[in-house]
């Protein structure tokens, strides 16, 4: 029976083996029909794909927001000596009134204010001067007759801080002039109601200022947290920047109290930039550095190309472009002449630009010739070419409101980055790729604070188009 | 012959290049689903899902061995795919069990014409049929049959020779009309 099984297999095989059957010519049409539609469904699908990519990006770049609105930067972190906060500004304000100055706080300030008293006693000619001369000693006088002997060692600790006091008061005059002007000042040192109405008056001024300050930083606030910030990047990799340690020939003038020539039209890099201290124009680099501020998404072009080296291994380099933004927001106090006080609000913008070379080695885990899946690792070096800098006063204030500066950016920052992907050709040695990864940045010798320096790991979405050879 | 050119071609999405891989294999591929189907028209919706396969599923082919064998496993598979969803292969396993005792002719059949084999094939029933085909024509072993169509062992054999017996019985059939 196996034989016989075996004697008909044979015979049929034989039969069988090259048995056609003509196929009529619409068979083919069928086929080629149905091939065109399944190439639709795939761009459908491919589509569908592409659309929910985008979604998770978002989402990605969503979560990343969230994440670093909700985390101090570095730059905050540094502040701490020098952190601008709104009740620091208060005890300032408040300072400049009388009431328990903290003038550890600002020991600038009353030197430069102790000597803008001594050259305005030189000058008695000049009216408004004397009005101030006249208010300090009346000021004096009124705290010695109240207060006790402990006040008066408190004032005898805190003597600028009446200096302060008319230096507000003299700013008052300047902005607030129809408050104050009708003070008679000949009249000061006898009338203790105009006295105590001229401190109402300065504490409400005061209050005011303050008030508009808050409302400044809580409109900043607001707007930083609505900025969109990216847990690594949506298009790539960037890095930190060096500013050079060469002269910047950038400063900020505070509109209301820059007269030129003088030196106390620059700011000084803390907080509050207290030009009335200042002998030297500071850089907006170096004041910037030390500005609470926001991490915007950083955004690199890349133009790669990958090399097979067989064996599913293959080398990606090309050339890439990143620009990095940040913004953040500054105020300053300044003189307008010698007793008078403003602060003036800025919104300053960095954006730093700079070219990289990434070298990545990567391997291939599943290929059906057009879809691929790879893991990759490998280094970037990213050179700085430029940082800019742009500042706008928001505080409505005629003058110069705008300006903007350059600086160039030293140093190397290189960054490790290994991560797992997915490619498509879409065309013949073109390919379209999606790659979550994690990369480390380098500390380097000048490290500035920027988002790599806060954040060193970041999650990031390496993505765009890449020429492979084969 | 060198089907590299026709099968980049074909991996790149040219239609051309797909048409020309048709027109190398059609003919054979028909011939295949034939014997697998009980009429023409279901054999070309055999050959028409099986080449869609053919082409979508290329970048799967290994090359290490023969194109043709490599295509017509796949024409195989699609045919007993399209015969289970027609649950044409439902009364392969009513049998199971059964035995014969007809043996068919290898002499007899071997003087039958092919298209007169292939006319008494078509007319089988579609659980004999696909044992038959897969047994004796594409020299699948029983074991692998009851794996392909999830089928015990011995349903196989049994599908086997009952479907040889049936061939019998209408050669003898045929013959003694004759």
């Amino acid at each position: 029976m196996k034989q016989e099984d075996d004697k008909l297999r044979n015979l049929l095989q034989d039969v069988f083996n090259d048995y056609e059957v003509t196929p009529e010519p619409g068979d083919w049409n069928r086929i080629a029909e149905s091939l065109n539609q399944s190439k639709g469904r795939r761009r459908f699908l491919w589509a569908v794909w592409s659309a929910a990519a985008t979604i998770l990006l978002l989402l990605a770049l969503y979560t990343g927001n969230e994440y670093f609105s909700n985390k101090p930067s570095l730059a905050t972190t540094n502040k701490t000596k020098t952190q601008f906060n709104t009740q620091k500004q208060f005890t300032a304000v408040k300072s400049q009134t009388g009431n328990n100055l903290p003038t550890k706080q600002f020991p600038n300030e009353k030197k430069v204010l102790v000597k803008s008293v001594q050259e305005k006693a030189d000058s008695k000619n000049i009216k408004t001067e004397k009005i101030n001369s006249d208010r300090i000693i009346a000021a004096n006088n009124s705290n010695h007759l109240a207060d006790n002997n402990q006040q008066t060692d408190n004032h005898q600790k805190f003597a600028p801080s009446k200096e302060l006091q008319v230096t507000n008061e003299s700013s008052l005059t300047k902005t607030k002039a129809d408050k104050v002007i009708d003070i008679n000042p000949t009249l000061a040192s006898n009338d203790k109601k105009k006295e105590v109405a001229s401190e109402k008056a300065k504490e409400q001024l005061a209050q005011e200022q303050l008030n508009a300050l808050k409302e400044n930083r809580e409109a900043k606030k607001t707007k930083s947290d609505r900025s969109f910030i990216l847990s690594g990047l949506a298009l790539g990799n960037s890095s930190g920047f060096q500013p050079s340690s060469g002269s910047d020939q950038a400063m900020i003038n505070n509109p209301l109290s820059s007269p030129a020539g003088s030196n106390m039209n620059y700011l000084n890099p803390v907080n509050i930039y207290d030009l009335t201290a200042s002998t030297s124009a500071p850089r907006i680099s170096s004041i910037y550095q030390n500005m609470e501020r926001t991490f915007k998404p950083p955004i690199t072009i890349a133009l790669t190309a990958t090399f097979s080296m067989g064996n599913k291994f293959s080398l990606e380099s090309g050339l890439q472009y990143t620009n990095l933004k940040s913004d953040g927001q500054v105020t300053i106090k300044s003189a307008n002449d010698v007793l008078s006080i403003t602060y003036n609000t800025y919104n300053v913008n960095e954006s730093l630009n700079y070219i990289g070379i990434p070298i990545f080695i990567n391997y291939t885990l599943t290929d059906n010739k057009r879809l691929k899946t790879f893991i990759s690792s490998g280094f970037t070096f990213e050179k700085g070419i430029r940082a800019n800098y742009k500042a706008v006063s928001i505080d409505n204030i005629p003058g110069v409101l705008q300006l903007s500066s350059h600086n160039s950016i030293k140093g190397l920052q290189e960054s490790f980055t290994g991560g797992i992907g997915l490619s498509y050709t879409f065309i013949p040695h073109f390919e379209l790729y999606f790659q979550p990864s994690v990369s480390y940045y380098f500390k380097t010798n000048n490290s500035n604070a920027t988002i790599y320096s806060t954040n060193p790991w970041l999650i990031n979405l390496r993505s765009g188009i890449r020429y492979n050879f084969k | 012959m060198d089907y590299t050119k026709i099968l980049e071609g074909c991996l790149k999405g040219n239609l051309k290049a797909q048409r020309e891989l048709y027109e190398c294999f059609a003919g054979k591929m028909l011939g295949v689903c034939m014997r697998y189907s009980s009429n023409r028209e279901e054999a070309k919706d055999m050959l028409h899902d099986g080449f869609i396969k053919v082409f979508t599923k290329l970048d799967s082919f290994s090359g290490t061995g023969p194109l043709e064998a490599w295509i017509r496993r796949i024409m195989v598979n699609t045919a007993l795919e399209q015969l289970r969803k027609n649950d044409v292969l439902r009364d392969t396993t009513d049998y199971d069990g059964a035995t014969d005792h007809l043996e068919a002719n290898v002499d007899i059949i071997s003087d039958l014409t092919r298209d007169e084999l292939m006319q008494i094939i078509a007319g089988m029933p579609p659980g004999y049929r696909t044992v038959f085909n897969l047994f004796a024509i594409e020299g699948y072993s029983h074991q692998e049959i009851s794996e392909l169509l999830q089928i015990n062992e011995g349903t196989s054999k049994s599908q086997y020779s009952r479907a040889k017996s049936w061939l019998q019985s209408k050669i003898t059939t045929k013959y003694s009309v004759q």
